[in-house]
């Protein structure tokens, strides 16, 4: 299983990078590889108004 | 742009259980509040699972503040012989990152005239990091005439920040407290044997204490 790390984070405007954690959960065995994509997003969260047009995501196991 | 897109794969080896994805944020200087983006997918494929969150909602801070007056309206009294004039940069959150900013800044007739209430003033005041007032001084020089002055003060060109459109503009008010003090005519008369009398007058403001010696 994968999973961010956090639903939330906030980074300061001049730290000039956000990193964002992904978790492997669920056992560790064999090779798991997951797409990820950023998107903007209209209105705040709990606006009732995220665009999250994910393109090109995917999540793949072997 | 606030942050560079980024799209990407990871992939986790054997034993591997955690990984990071890096965005890049784009510093700016305009006063824009805070913004958000969404990263990763909840989109999944094949047999496995993505499990929550699967969704991070990516906060950017703003950081960057306006330059402004720390009020609309200065007043100031003649005759002193100068003033300063202060601008504010707004307290910046502890967490920013230190940075400078400078505003330029001049004075512009109102009813108060250049070379006659006061000495036009203008230049740039710099902020260094962790400063958040800087001040300029207008020379105020004195007159004859018993009326109050204004003077508009302007910010303009500011580099590192912003400049807020409310407060870009301040009114400096000249309060004149000169006081004339003379004769009411250039000559007096009076009858040989009559009680004394005074025929001295006093103009100027009624509202400022004078003495004269005679």
């Amino acid at each position: 299983m994968i999973k961010l790390a956090a639903a939330a984070l906030s980074v300061n405007e001049g730290a000039g990078v956000a990193a964002v954690g992904v978790v492997r959960t669920g056992g560790s065995a064999g090779e798991v590889t997951v797409d990820y994509t950023t998107s903007d997003m209209l209105g705040g969260p709990g606006s009732g108004r995220p665009r999250p047009v994910w393109t090109t995501s995917r999540r793949r196991e072997r | 742009m606030d942050y560079e897109p980024t799209t990407g794969t990871l992939t986790f080896a054997t034993g591997e259980t955690l990984k990071t994805i890096l965005v890049p944020i784009l510093e700016d200087t305009l006063v824009e509040g805070n913004e958000t983006f969404w990263s990763s997918s909840p989109i999944q494929r094949g047999g496995g699972v993505l499990v929550s969150p699967s969704q991070t909602v990516i906060t950017i801070v703003d950081n960057d503040q306006a330059a402004s007056w720390n009020s609309k309206r200065r007043a100031i009294s003649s005759p002193s012989r100068s003033r300063q004039q202060q601008c504010r940069d707004p307290s910046r959150p502890a967490r920013d990152q230190p940075r400078t900013a400078s505003v330029q800044f001049e004075t512009r007739d109102g009813s108060g005239l250049a070379g006659v209430h006061y000495v036009a003033s203008a230049g740039t005041v710099a902020f260094n990091a962790g400063e958040t007032s800087r001040t300029f001084t207008v020379p105020v020089l004195p007159n004859a005439l018993d009326i109050n002055s204004t003077v508009t003060l302007l910010l303009s060109n500011p580099g590192g920040g912003h400049l807020g459109s409310s407060r870009a503009t301040a009114e400096l008010t000249i309060l004149n407290r000169a006081m004339s003090l003379q004769f009411s005519a250039a000559t007096y008369s009076v009858v040989e044997g009559l009680p004394p009398r005074s025929w001295s007058s006093v103009s100027g403001r009624a509202d400022v204490e004078a003495a004269v010696r005679y």
